[in-house]
């Protein structure tokens, strides 16, 4: 059973008397426990099909399946916002922390919100995660006081720290320099293995494809190569 | 409480915007404060002026007198040896002294030019156990029995009249003739009463009623209480009485005597009014100002706490509660800053001249000095005021960042 279905999603923005067609009809189906990269060119649709897979835009036409049987077109704003708080994560290419909570409250904010834990749990739970991306021992410290890179880090533990059963990435390394972008590709990668979560993410820098268990090409909002396996033919 | 204490950090964020929106807050605050404890100090100062040299507690007087007593009339006087009058003063045990008083319009005479006033006969001796007259006593003395006279300072010096000159007044008596009293100045007095240093000319009681022709009459009776609150109640009792008995006099108490001071109470009571529509006002420019730059400098972290799956009334509620902040912060600063501006008001006072430039006491009966009143409760209104209305306006400006469409915040679109 396929974690998330789209089936012929179409996406098109009113720029005033003209219409502009973003995503022209795509039908997926992503499985649980996928690490999945979608690419392609800027413009492509890329982000757009990213925000409506995370109830953030909506689509003009077609239909999305979450679990075979929740039809997220038909929940209103407060359930699709339950939604969201309960089974996704996000991880932007700007890192998005809030500047005046230190990373330990940024990455407890996500499981704050849900409050299904109590204080200690909630509190080794988010130290565990916090090392798991390595930055234990930084737990007190502020975005400012923290690089690029573990920004992202914090991103990354805010994003998971909830086990959701799936992660957004959209172009979670556009900002890092390459051997950051390693080291949090890596860090993504192991918490796909270990944690079983479903990561989607999007770029359109070939040494972050290299990552991908299934990749994904879009162009012109439409999906042109579909590829599952370990050895995948990454554009160079 | 964690989206609470986000709000209490957000507040950090831009210490200097939280402040300076704080001060403007306080500075209503504070003004509002400073403008009632004024309306105080100048109620009871001028209520204890009014009741010390004018008014006393309680007056009985024919009701005819009392709807014309802007005219000073010599009709509808009553005898001075008034049996009812005396039987008051002996069966109420709450009234520590009473005398009569016989006023009539005049023009005062220097000689060169002339001046119009109006004259009091008083009974020298009572009139210290009732008013404080002699205590305003600046040069000369209290007056005597006698053919003399007591002024006030500024007729005084708008007259040329020192202590030993003697005085003309002018008037027609009941009869419509022309009469003048001739009377030493005895003394001249400088009240806290601006009317009464302009406007009054103190002569002996028996002096008046002789001139006017009008032996052993007098305008009215005044009666000194124990204290001013059983004025209402014993003047409803009297009342009553009167009634009864087919009289055609009536008591009538402070409040009815100082009914324009009263009124210019009020009107400070309106210009308090008119303070808070000015912190409403503050207020709502500051703070809604302040939740649209936040809102809007914001807007990542909204798209953000949208996507991670805040509502929008969970968002609303995270800036509603920052104003507040802002709002507790401005009006514990105007408290603040307000009690001490009172108890600057209380002690040290403010002078009227100083306010005015000397020309005006805000048609009060108040000259020299003004001093503040407490007024606890106007504290702890105001300080919850504050609160309500820094929170209040910013649900609109907090509404319009919340429903900022997650991707446009995000990507800043």
């Amino acid at each position: 059973m396929p974690l998330l279905k789209l089936d012929n999603v179409k996406k098109t923005y009113h720029q005033g008397k003209i219409d502009v067609p973003a995503i022209r009809g795509i039908s997926l189906e992503i499985e649980e426990g996928e690490f999945t990269t979608i690419f392609g060119p800027s413009g492509s649709g890329k982000t757009t099909l990213l925000n409506i897979i995370g109830c953030l835009d909506k689509p003009t036409a077609g239909e999305i399946y979450y679990n075979e049987t929740k039809k997220l077109s038909e929940l209103s704003k407060n359930e699709l916002s339950d939604f969201r708080r309960y089974n996704l994560g996000f991880i932007f290419q700007g890192h998005n922390l809030i500047p005046v909570l230190t990373a330990f409250e940024n990455v407890e904010f996500a499981i704050r919100i849900i409050d299904e834990m109590t204080k200690e749990e909630r509190r080794k739970k988010v130290l565990d995660i916090l090392d798991s991306v390595g930055l234990g021992g930084l737990e007190d410290r502020r975005p400012n006081e923290l690089s690029g890179g573990q920004k992202q880090r914090v991103a990354i533990a805010r994003a998971l720290v909830k086990n959701p059963k799936l992660v957004l990435a959209d172009e979670p390394t556009a900002n890092l320099d390459s051997e950051t972008s390693e080291e949090v590709l890596d860090i993504m990668l192991k918490m796909n293995q270990k944690l079983g979560t479903t990561f989607i993410f999007s770029t359109h820098d070939p040494q972050v494809m290299k990552y991908a268990r299934r990749l994904i090409e879009i162009r012109d909002g439409k999906v042109t190569t579909d590829q599952r396996g370990e050895d995948l033919d990454v554009p160079h | 409480m964690f989206l609470t204490k986000l709000a209490i950090k957000n507040l950090t964020r831009h210490k200097k915007r939280t402040i300076i929106t704080a001060l403007v807050i306080s500075f209503g605050i504070f003004i509002f404060l400073l403008s009632d404890s004024l309306m105080i100090g100048l109620r009871d100062i001028s209520l204890d002026n009014n009741i010390n040299l004018e008014t006393a507690h309680l007056q009985i007087m024919e009701e005819d007198y009392w709807n014309e007593k802007e005219e000073s009339p010599l009709d509808y006087l009553l005898k001075e040896n008034n049996e009812v009058i005396n039987k008051i003063g002996n069966d109420y045990s709450n009234i520590t002294q009473y005398t009569s008083r016989l006023k009539f319009t005049a023009t005062i005479n220097n000689g060169q030019e002339e001046y119009p006033i109006t004259v009091i006969g008083i009974q020298p001796q009572k009139e210290i156990d009732i008013f404080e007259l002699e205590e305003y006593v600046l040069e000369g003395e209290m007056l005597r029995t006698g053919k003399y006279a007591m002024i006030g300072i500024s007729l005084a010096n708008m007259m040329g009249f020192e202590i030993g000159d003697y005085v003309t007044l002018l008037f027609k008596n009941k009869e419509g003739t022309f009469n003048t009293i001739d009377a030493e100045l005895q003394g001249i007095l400088d009240t806290p009463n601006p009317m009464i240093n302009e406007m009054h000319v103190y002569v002996p009681l028996s002096l008046a009623q002789n001139s006017l022709n009008l032996e052993n009459k007098v305008s009215k009776f005044l009666f000194r209480l124990e204290n001013r609150d059983q004025s209402v109640e014993m003047a409803a009792n009297l009342n009553k009485e009167f009634k009864q008995d087919n009289l055609k006099i009536k008591a009538y108490h402070w409040e009815q005597l100082s009914k324009e001071v009263l009124a210019m109470v009020r009107q400070g009571n309106v210009e308090n009014l008119v303070m808070l529509a000015i912190i409403i006002l503050l207020a709502t420019v500051g703070v809604i100002n302040t939740v649209i730059l936040a809102a809007l400098e914001r807007l990542e972290e909204i798209g953000m706490m949208k996507a991670l799956g805040l509502k929008s009334r969970e968002i609303v509620y995270i800036f509603v509660i920052e104003s507040a902040g802002i709002g507790i912060i401005g009006s514990t600063i105007g408290v603040i800053f307000g009690a001490i501006g009172v108890y600057l008001l209380k002690n040290i006072g403010i002078s009227v001249s100083a306010m005015t430039g000397g020309t005006t006491s805000f048609g009060m009966p108040i000259a020299g000095r003004i001093y503040g009143g407490w007024h606890p409760e106007a504290f702890l209104f105001i300080f919850i005021f504050g609160i309500i209305i820094s929170t209040l306006v910013s649900i609109l400006p907090a509404r319009w960042g919340a429903k900022k469409d997650p991707v446009k915040a995000i990507y800043h679109r």
